[in-house]
């Protein structure tokens, strides 16, 4: 199992940082298999839907566009088996999101490993803390810190217990 | 503290909704008022950019946004589950998202309504376009507690 800091989730949001873990399996591990997914190439699906549209855009002929999705060579992706969001102080160390990232890593790997349901068995609990004041230096200081966060790479590999 | 729950359901549904677009599913809207923590998503196509919200119609079709925040992108072809999220919602509120790219999964028929506007108005009060008996690929699920924010405490 690892883990990655995805940055395109990263915010600030009511003066905290709102991060983004995403969890992955690796080789071997329940279920492994289900979280690999076949996926148009994007460089195909980029040249778009040739079929007639409507006004709001929405295909006119829903089975032909599926045809032609379906239709659209393809490659494997990994995808996550869950993805988890904290919101944490701006003044956040590396060592702390990492360390964040390997304990939540584990807790999320008991609750897949159980098909324990993520959003009410889990065994991630996420406490409560107070609403920190909001001023414009405070959310200055979130992003600042969320530039450095987002010029760095948070990841971890081979996690057990 | 009482469960919270928005939304029809993240399943695997018959259709592709075009991206760029706020949706907002008028099944199910909360129960209660509180924090919504965890949101699952169905998607046909991979979405980027992808951000959920939460917002008052009153019934109508003009928006009153509540809070919103951005998940990122977000795997087609499965039930993806985010948690740890901290999203304000009102009793009566529905759930919505709009996807920069990447189309959600939805029904035309079997559900009571999803409301359509061109562009990202899940911070901005607009108009939005009734598509009744449509559902989308959302839900919502999180509990009553009011001035709480969530983060893991170290230690």
């Amino acid at each position: 199992m690892h883990f990655k800091v995805n940055h395109n989730g990263c915010k600030e949001k009511n003066g905290m940082i709102q991060l983004r873990f995403d969890f992955f399996l690796d080789s071997g591990e329940y279920k492994y298999d289900s979280t690999y997914y076949q996926y148009p190439i994007q460089s195909e699906l980029a040249k778009g839907y040739p079929g007639e549209v409507d006004e709001n855009g929405q295909p006119t002929d829903y089975n032909d566009y599926k045809n032609w999705f379906d239709s659209l060579p393809k490659e494997w992706k990994h995808s996550q088996f869950y993805g988890h969001f904290v919101y944490v102080h701006p003044d956040i160390t590396d060592e702390e999101i990492l360390f964040l990232g390997e304990w939540i890593s584990l807790l999320a790997k008991r609750n897949w490993d159980k098909d324990l349901d993520f959003r009410t068995d889990g065994e991630i609990k996420n406490l409560p803390v107070p609403k920190v004041k909001i001023t414009q230096e405070r959310i200055d200081l979130c992003e600042s810190k969320l530039t450095d966060i987002k010029t760095k790479t948070y990841e971890k590999f081979d996690i057990t217990e | 503290m009482a469960s919270i729950d928005v939304g029809p359901g993240a399943e695997d549904r018959a259709n592709a909704w075009v991206s760029a677009r706020t949706i907002y599913d008028e099944n199910n809207p909360s129960n209660e008022t509180g924090k919504i923590t965890s949101v699952e998503l169905w998607m046909y196509s991979d979405g980027t950019g992808v951000r959920v919200g939460t917002a008052a119609f009153g019934g109508g079709t003009s928006s009153t946004p509540n809070d919103s925040t951005t998940i990122g992108n977000v795997t087609s072809g499965s039930k993806q589950v985010f948690g740890g999220l901290n999203l304000d919602v009102e009793s009566g509120d529905l759930i919505g998202a709009y996807p920069a790219t990447g189309q959600f999964e939805y029904d035309n028929s079997g559900g009571t309504g999803m409301l359509n506007a061109v562009g990202d108005y899940l911070d901005s009060s607009t108009s939005f376009t009734r598509f009744s008996n449509y559902e989308f690929s959302i839900y919502g699920t999180g509990s009553t507690g009011k001035d709480r924010s969530f983060m893991v405490i170290i230690g």
